[in-house]
């Protein structure tokens, strides 16, 4: 069952980057976006690109030598404190307060980056190998719910739109 | 070791932006206030675009007659124009708390 849906997440997470490209454009043809919300757009679409570029690479240099998955963990790690900075820096540029989805996505690459370091220290320093199958799985589920979290600008314009026309009728 | 290390300055650096995340996460005030925010751009709209036409004819007459209190008064103008802008947001803001305090009064009746 939880095979089935890491390989499920794996498929998913190839079409990803199209899809968090996608969505945040048709919400700002919809007049649902905000400048928080572009930011972390932005900046989710950049590090998912990065990530699906750098991974085959990555893979090749941290399976060399088992001295070398220190690489694969704290690079990951290092991209997502990276957005977070970024995310925040950007805002405080701005002058403007994280809005709900800047807020969780942000919290989600935190999550993300402390779920990497504590793989890392349970596979490779400890040896216990508890977090292995929440890792993959872990990781797969962020991704989406980052891209899921880029789609609730969307879901509250219907909902409001579907309460407006009950108001009318 | 210097792995271990690297991870530990990482993570300690992870734990400061969730806490700056946190302290920069908006509140239904700052909602409330964008909003409010839009209503009165709408509404100072059309004196920018008075402005803006004074602007035009202001400075003709400035070159034209060198009569330079003209100019100075559309100076005047536009710094009013941006301080009623201010206060109209501070005055929505307020009617938004008489409102909410005048709904939990009758809520505790």
């Amino acid at each position: 069952m939880m095979a089935v849906y890491s390989e499920l997440l794996y498929q998913l997470n190839n079409w990803l980057w199209l899809i968090s490209i996608v969505i945040p454009i048709l919400v700002f043809f919809a007049g649902r976006s905000s400048q928080s919300y572009l930011i972390v757009a932005t900046v989710w679409c950049a590090s998912h690109f990065i990530n699906l570029k750098l991974e085959p690479w990555l893979w090749e240099l941290a399976t060399s030598r088992s001295d070398n998955l220190i690489y694969w963990f704290s690079t990951w790690a290092s991209i997502d404190a990276l957005c977070i900075a970024l995310i925040v820096m950007a805002h405080r540029y701005v002058n403007i307060k994280l809005d709900f989805e800047a807020f969780s996505i942000s919290v989600c690459l935190a999550g993300l980056a402390f779920l990497q370091i504590a793989t890392y220290l349970d596979g490779v320093v400890w040896q216990t190998k508890l977090l292995q199958e929440a890792y993959t799985v872990g990781v797969n589920t962020g991704h989406v719910a980052n891209s899921v979290i880029l789609l609730f600008p969307l879901i509250t314009g219907a909902k409001e739109f579907i309460n407006s026309k009950r108001k009318v009728v | 070791m210097f792995g271990l290390l690297y991870l530990a300055i990482l993570t300690i650096t992870l734990v400061f932006l969730v806490v700056q995340v946190f302290k920069h996460k908006s509140t239904p005030i700052d909602k409330a206030r964008r909003e409010v925010e839009k209503e009165v751009q709408k509404e100072f709209q059309i004196k920018a675009h008075q402005l803006a036409i004074d602007y035009v004819k202001t400075t003709q007459i400035a070159e034209c007659d060198v009569r330079y209190n003209s100019l100075q008064n559309w100076k005047e103008n536009a710094h009013k124009y941006y301080i009623d802008y201010n206060a109209q947001v501070a005055y929505e803001m307020e009617q938004l708390n008489v409102v909410k305090i005048g709904f939990k009064f009758k809520e505790s009746l």
